[in-house]
């Protein structure tokens, strides 16, 4: 329950003129509290399992809405799929562990008609901007990133990027379904990288992982038309008034010599806090 | 798949009502809950949403107690 009115205070901090911002943190810290003490002991019934996943999933939305949230951001998102993986292996029934990435991806194959397309001259701004980060890439993990993160720009556009191969579409699908396919191998990545490399990747000293995660923030936002049909209303609050400053706490953190790689997510940062016309323009 | 609001339990579990009459939540709660129902609860993972409102909110509070009965337990022990 605690976890519920957080995530509902931080969101109606954002949409709203009050601040329900101390309040959300109470609450989230019973929620955090809750959920460390569900985990340390043996799941007894399916619905304390549903519990503690809705719980990480709960907060990990929380995180979406709140100023310093990017860390929690990057660690729930890994905990919202482990944990039911842990679930699963048990052979625990709970309804939040039926469902994982993989599946989520051929639900919405159904639910993507109609997105709008971005232009050649967007994503290759977006394509320039990430292929400035490789020779940067010194790590394995970092250089994976890149190229999936290159995949999912390179979806969203119909027609070839100058100097890029053109992806082609497999039979049976629609470039909106391979944007989404492309977007959830983001978190399957961040689910699936070693602990050591996961800390390294949050780490906000290590200027190429922040400048990685800037632009996956970018591509979080840019996502934003084809990610909100995962709601059956489909909402922008959600999903517009998300990671809104997070990108520009990388620019004020990053030392100057490496701020010329962050521009263009910057843009974008700045494009979708002046609203969604603004942003859409652009693509 | 079972998602109906009314929930069957599993015999021996430790998810009970609680009894206790002391306020744990306040009116501004209540208008936090409001905003939760009509906007703000979670779709994640994608294809449950209909299981957040149905079935995991009927449950919450619960598991809260239930969390809260843990804890008192625990510091007894201590």
């Amino acid at each position: 329950m605690h976890a519920l009115l957080g995530l509902s205070a931080s969101h109606l901090s954002k949409i709203s003129p009050a601040s329900y911002t101390a309040i959300a943190q109470d609450h989230r810290l019973k929620a955090s509290k809750g959920l460390n003490q569900a985990l340390s002991a043996p799941l007894k019934s399916p619905e304390e399992a549903d519990a503690i996943i809705a719980t990480c999933h709960a907060l990990l939305m929380q995180s979406w809405f709140m100023d310093d949230g990017l860390s929690s951001f990057l660690v729930l998102t890994r905990s919202s799929n482990l944990v039911p993986q842990q679930v699963r292996k048990q052979n625990i029934n709970a309804l939040l562990a039926k469902e994982d990435l993989d599946s989520g991806v051929q639900f919405m194959k159904g639910h993507l008609s109609g997105t709008p397309s971005f232009s050649s001259i967007f994503v290759n701004d977006a394509v320039s901007s990430l292929n400035g980060l490789l020779p940067l890439c010194s790590k394995p993990y970092q250089q994976e990133l890149q190229s999936i993160m290159l995949g999912n720009f390179l979806s969203l556009c119909h027609t070839s990027i100058e100097g890029m191969e053109f992806l082609p579409v497999p039979v049976g699908y629609t470039y909106r379904q391979i944007a989404y396919t492309a977007h959830a191998n983001i978190c399957k990545y961040l689910v699936a990288i070693s602990h050591e490399e996961f800390i390294e990747l949050c780490d906000i000293s290590n200027p190429v992982c922040q400048l990685l995660i800037a632009h996956m923030i970018a591509l979080h936002i840019i996502m934003r038309p084809i990610s909100c049909r995962e709601r059956k209303k489909h909402t922008v609050t959600m999903y517009r008034i998300r990671m809104t400053n997070w990108i520009d706490q990388i620019y004020q953190n990053i030392h100057y010599d490496w701020r010329e790689h962050i521009e263009w997510p910057r843009k974008i940062s700045e494009l979708n806090q002046l609203g969604l016309e603004t942003l859409d323009s652009y693509k | 798949m079972h998602t109906g609001a009314i929930l069957a339990l599993q015999s021996g579990s430790d998810l009970q009502p609680s009894l206790d009459s002391t306020p744990e939540f306040s009116l501004t709660d209540l208008r936090l809950f409001q905003h939760y129902l009509v906007a703000a609860h979670p779709h994640f993972p994608v294809a449950c949403e209909d299981i957040w409102l149905s079935y995991i909110t009927p449950i919450s509070h619960q598991v809260d107690h239930a969390h809260l009965q843990f804890g008192s337990k625990y510091l007894q022990i201590l």
